[in-house]
């Protein structure tokens, strides 16, 4: 543990932005993002070239990622001490057609239609990058990932994959390649990519030595050494690109930042990091180098980054390298490479996730012994983070009982300046218990790390396979309509019967639990048959060499180079509706028999529009509802998630072992809502489904936050999930002094320490909303949290503007 | 044991320290013109009307079975209280939930259940129960019984008073309780008759045995501009409190607001206060730096 310097962190509360940081800052809320076309063009040349020699196809990966570093634009901003961009613009990003060559068709149409993680945005792209991309659009089809999992998923289930697209499932081929994760750059920062070369090239020694006969590890090994050289080859190219402005440049001050700019790069991420700044440009080019050949949530988070970089930060202040001053404007140059990180998004994702990359920066927690890990690295990031107000990165604070007041305190200080969510609380006791019972030592489980929006990963398996969401609502229209998804028409569970013959509550119960089994279990049979393609047919050799086990056993992580697959999660999403449904059709049908069944069916078919169909409306939003601290709705909530819950821990992914649960967040319930019909809890068809996964339906939260928390708490989640996603919105006024502010600390402690999983707040004055909705260039930089995730308030679409407006004059009326 | 509750607000922020629930009470016998929770000056339950929330659907005319509520000139209801027995019925199928009941019968282990769910909050937070009104000791067996249980939960009590009860009352609530919240509306006692319609010698003279007593005690004055914000109030509050408090006198001052008007409309009555502006925050400002001048403490409440 240690002992943190009250005056160091004195120091970091007065720091302000530097000029400089704060004209990139500027420029990142100026500048429109762009579409870039360079990779494409790398990408079809390198794979023509080694489809002629008939290589691996470990091989052929590997190359094209050196093809593609080799030769992308490297542009330096002026002003930056740290370097790395993903596109020659300063927001771009390239779309990954060597991944999926689909993706892109409905985009292509016209120019400027590309849409940018969002369904708001669209990028500028030249003549020239858009013949670029439709060319590849072209050349890619047949040859991807993507087609590979579409072939395989249509020969084992036929259309039941599109019909459940249909009713409101993403398309789960097109987020790919799969899986969310860290990696351990600890051992980047330590040893340096050359060291990893070193240990592949002994690795093979010995295969030849022992003469062994496994050409994959050899391939493996091979592909891992081309992947770390690529890495080097950016560093130089950066290196080469400084020193060329350099020569060039009048202004001696920053000619100088440029020549230490091209010292750095010449020596990290090759060889370990001296010092803090190398550590930081390091972790930066070995990340952009990921991000060339991924796209979006595959690229690794940044782990626990006040852990491995502290020991570097504390020297360099020790031996007097480096200020409080100068370490924030480094901070500040980091946040802001990793806010920039941009990406192009499959149509049908455009409503789930918006506009983020989901890059996860984990702060706090403990060590592996279970000391309290956070010191002044952390207040730094938090402070820059206040003083930046970027939605992204993710910043995740892991919160423990040892947690020290006055990171608490910092952390509420942060969210008021932001606008709530930064951070967000994450429970380590709960989640470390969970890991431990699924078999991970504790050591490991205490070593977290925080992925995407809301998962924690142990050390020894620190990514995770792809994940998918089930839609449990969808169960109660199956069961309501006799396996048929009554939007569609379209069969897609088992005959459970007609609701109307049903005597009690426990017929319907049994019917939707049927429809819920049958759904997560067929849908996980999709999510393994990609898995195993993936297994078979894509690697990350780069990737996998800084995860552990992969080098040992000269395995991928996709074809079972983990330790273990322990924490192997998939989402059951939606139980707050589904069980405030179930709850309805209790009390009204079969308790105080208000309403028949039929009677209830018709009103749900017309969309509440029979006759009696608002009147019935009105009884359905009135029968008891989650998030008021009545045992009824909690408990049918738990109930319903044990139950699913159970479902997926029972069956086993492809590497034999258990399922586990992380019940995440992004802004699934409005691609959920979208083509859900009607339910018995009162939501019209098409409206979005409860945010979050403890969250509160929309407006029927009436008894302030602590009803709101117990009611969340007696929902369980922690036995079986990890995540539990749980937004609490605030009128602004509750955090502006200190004083109020300690009793929201006092809150979430209180929540967590009695098993509260996950919270996070938004705080918010629907007036502001308003302005921000009718002048959007002035509210360029206001962050509002959606399911688990930040975003930019202006960049989300009308109707989820909508929302958070309702939401927010709601919970004002309750202050 | 029961009393007349009409409203139970957990997280609440500003009565009393750390993250409280606040019980409120019906029944008050003052009427102090800034009064804003009129709701809870009839120690009955009584039937209240939010006419922004109405959709005007008629449904409430059919079911009264008083026929105490008739359509207004624009299709609003409009309450016959002489006839209305507040029979909730109007209530059941008001679906925007424009008609609302203040006010309903509850036990005292009914409503300390309800207060124990946020036990938790209170323990981290420091916080605890207020029981507000209303006048809070107008029902004060109900405070005692819901005190009693909530110091064997060790559940930290707090009550806001006038004053205006009789000693025999505080020398009864005054053991259970931890915190008192004592309001000193004006020193001048015919001013007190008409601001409040009460005088305030019960008050004073409550206020010099509350001095000697266990209890912690928060004085607190609302601060309603013209009516009891002149400077010889301010010296005369300063005055009594340097007399009973003596050195390290405190006072926190609520500054008017008008968040409660759209209640009286709700209930047919007339806001006294109709045109009155709230102090700004200059003027409070100045009368702090009046009270700390006096040499007693001066906190302002948000």
């Amino acid at each position: 543990m240690v002992m943190v310097n009250t005056g160091t962190l004195e120091k970091i509360d007065r720091l302000t932005l530097s000029q400089r940081a704060a004209a990139l800052r500027k420029e990142f809320f100026s500048c429109q993002p762009g579409v870039a076309g360079e990779h494409a063009a790398l990408a079809m040349e390198s794979w023509r070239e080694t489809e002629a020699e008939g290589e691996p196809l470990d091989i052929r990966r590997a190359k094209l990622l050196k093809k593609v570093v080799s030769g992308v634009p490297t542009p330096i901003f002026r002003g930056q001490k740290l370097v790395g961009s993903q596109t020659k613009y300063f927001l771009g990003a390239y779309p990954h057609i060597h991944l999926d060559s689909t993706y892109l068709d409905p985009l292509l149409g016209e120019k400027g239609m590309m849409t940018m993680g969002g369904p708001v945005e669209k990028g500028v792209i030249t003549d020239e990058d858009l013949a670029t991309l439709k060319e590849a659009a072209k050349f890619w089809k047949g040859k991807t990932l993507g087609d590979r999992m579409r072939e395989a998923i249509a020969q084992a289930t036929g259309s039941w994959a599109d019909d459940l697209t249909e009713a409101g499932y993403p398309r789960y081929e097109a987020f790919i390649p799969h899986g969310q994760g860290c990696i351990w750059w600890e051992g980047l920062v330590e040893k340096g990519v050359r060291a990893y070369i070193k240990e592949c090239q002994e690795r093979i020694q010995g295969w030849l030595d022992n003469q062994e006969h496994d050409m994959d590890k050899l391939y493996f090994w091979q592909a891992v050494i081309i992947g770390c050289e690529a890495v080097i080859t950016l560093a130089h190219r950066y290196a080469q690109a400084a020193r060329e402005m350099a020569a060039k440049e009048a202004d001696p001050a920053w000619r100088a930042e440029l020549e230490e700019i091209a010292r750095i790069c010449d020596w990290v991420p090759e060889n370990p990091s001296r010092t803090f700044r190398e550590g930081l440009q390091a972790i930066i080019l070995l990340q952009l180098t990921l991000n060339l050949y991924n796209t979006c949530v595959a690229v690794p988070g940044l782990g626990r980054v006040d852990s491995y970089l502290y020991p570097h930060f504390r020297r360099d202040l020790a031996e007097g390298r480096l200020t409080i001053e100068e370490a924030g404007e480094l901070m500040a140059d980091f946040l802001t490479y990793l806010a920039r990180l941009e990406w192009v998004v499959e149509l049908s994702w455009k409503d789930f996730i918006q506009k983020a990359q989901v890059t996860n920066v984990a702060l706090g927690g403990t060590d592996q012994d279970g000391n309290d890990a956070s010191n002044e690295l952390t207040y730094l990031i938090l402070h820059t983070e206040g003083l930046l107000k970027f939605a992204e990165p993710h910043l995740a604070l892991g919160w423990h009982r040892g947690t020290p007041d006055w990171l608490m305190r910092k952390a509420l200080e942060i969210n008021r300046k932001v606008g709530g969510g930064v951070p967000q609380f994450q429970n380590c006791e709960t989640a470390v218990d969970l890991m431990v019972r699924r078999g991970v030592s504790v050591e490991n489980a205490r070593n977290w790390v925080s992925v995407g929006c809301s998962l924690m990963l142990p050390a020894d398996q620190c990514t995770s396979l792809g994940a998918t969401y089930f839609n449990i609502p969808l169960c109660i229209d199956l069961a309501l309509h006799n396996g048929v998804a009554s939007m569609t028409g379209k069969r897609l569970g088992p005959e459970t019967g007609d609701p109307c013959t049903f005597t009690t509550f426990e017929d319907f119960y049994k019917a939707f639990r049927s429809q819920a089994e049958h759904l997560i279990k067929k849908v996980l049979w999709l999510a393994e048959i990609c898995d195993w393609v993936q297994a078979s047919y894509h690697h990350q050799p780069l990737v996998s060499a800084f995860l552990p086990g992969c080098l040992e056993k000269g395995r991928d992580f996709y074809s079972g180079g983990l330790p273990h697959y322990r924490m192997h999660y998939h989402c059951d999403r939606g139980h707050i509706p589904a069980a405030d449904s179930l709850t309805a059709i209790k009390k009204l049908v079969y308790e105080e028999k208000k309403l028949t069944m039929a009677e209830l069916l018709e009103a749900i078919d017309s969309n509440f529009a029979a006759e009696r169909g608002e009147q019935i409306r009105q009884m359905c939003l009135a029968a008891p509802k989650y998030g008021n601290d009545m045992d009824e709705a909690d408990f049918m909530v738990r109930d319903v998630a044990r139950f699913t819950g159970e479902v997926i821990l029972s069956q086993k992914n492809i590497w034999g072992y258990n399922y586990s649960i992380n019940r995440n967040g992004l802004a699934w319930h409005f691609f959920a809502g979208k083509r859900l019909a009607a339910l018995p809890n009162g939501r019209r068809a098409g409206e979005p489904l409860t945010d979050g996964s403890l969250s509160a339906t929309q407006g029927m939260d009436r008894h302030g936050p602590t009803a709101l928390l117990n009611s969340a708490l007696k929902a369980d989640f922690k036995e079986q999930a990890l995540g539990g996603i749980l937004t609490v919105k605030f009128p602004a006024p509750l955090f502006a002094t200190a004083e109020t502010r300690d009793k929201v600390v006092a809150l979430t402690e209180a929540f967590l320490e009695d098993g509260g999983t996950y919270i996070q707040y938004n705080i918010l004055d629907a007036q502001t909303l308003l302005e921000a909705r009718k002048h959007p260039e002035k509210y360029r930089d206001l962050v509002v949290r959606v399911g688990g995730y930040s975003a930019y308030f202006v960049n989300l679409s009308p109707e989820v503007q909508d929302e958070l407006i309702r939401r927010t004059e709601h919970s004002l009326v309750g202050a | 044991m029961q009393g007349v509750v009409f409203n139970i607000q957990p997280f609440s922020l500003h009565d009393g320290p750390g993250i409280r629930t606040i019980v409120f009470l019906k029944g008050c016998p003052l009427r102090c013109l800034w009064c804003d929770n009129p709701e809870s000056m009839n120690p009955a339950p009584e039937l209240g009307f939010a006419r922004v929330c109405c959709d005007k659907c008629d449904k409430c005319f059919a079911v009264c079975p008083e026929e105490a509520l008739l359509p207004d000139g624009e299709g609003f209801p409009l309450i016959d209280r002489e006839r209305c027995t507040v029979c909730a019925e109007c209530v059941k199928v008001c679906a925007p939930e424009a008609l609302a009941i203040y006010g309903r019968k509850r036990s005292v282990k009914e409503v300390f259940q309800e207060v124990r769910r946020d036990a938790s909050y209170f323990c981290r937070s420091g916080g605890g129960v207020t029981v507000s009104g209303g006048e809070a000791l107008y029902q004060s067996s109900f405070v005692t019984g819901l005190f009693q249980l909530c110091r064997e939960a060790g559940i930290h009590t707090c009550i806001e008073t006038s004053g205006f009860v009789s000693p025999q009352v505080l020398k009864e609530v005054l053991p259970l309780t931890d915190l008192v919240l004592y309001d000193l509306k004006h020193l001048n006692e015919e001013e007190h008759r008409r601001l409040t319609g009460q005088p305030n010698g019960l008050i004073l003279s409550n206020a010099r045995v509350l001095a000697g007593v266990p209890a912690q005690v928060l004085f607190r004055m609302p601060l309603i501009p013209g009516l009891n914000s002149t400077p010889e109030n301010i010296q005369a509050t300063a005055r009594f409190l340097l007399e009973v408090v003596g050195d390290g006198a405190t006072l926190e001052l609520m500054p008017y607001h008008r968040l409660g008007m759209g209640k009286y409309k709700a209930l047919g009555q007339v806001y006294p206060l109709e045109g009155l502006a709230s102090p700004d925050p200059g003027f409070v400002d100045t009368v702090k730096q009046t009270f700390e001048r006096a040499g007693v403490r001066c906190l302002v409440s948000k």
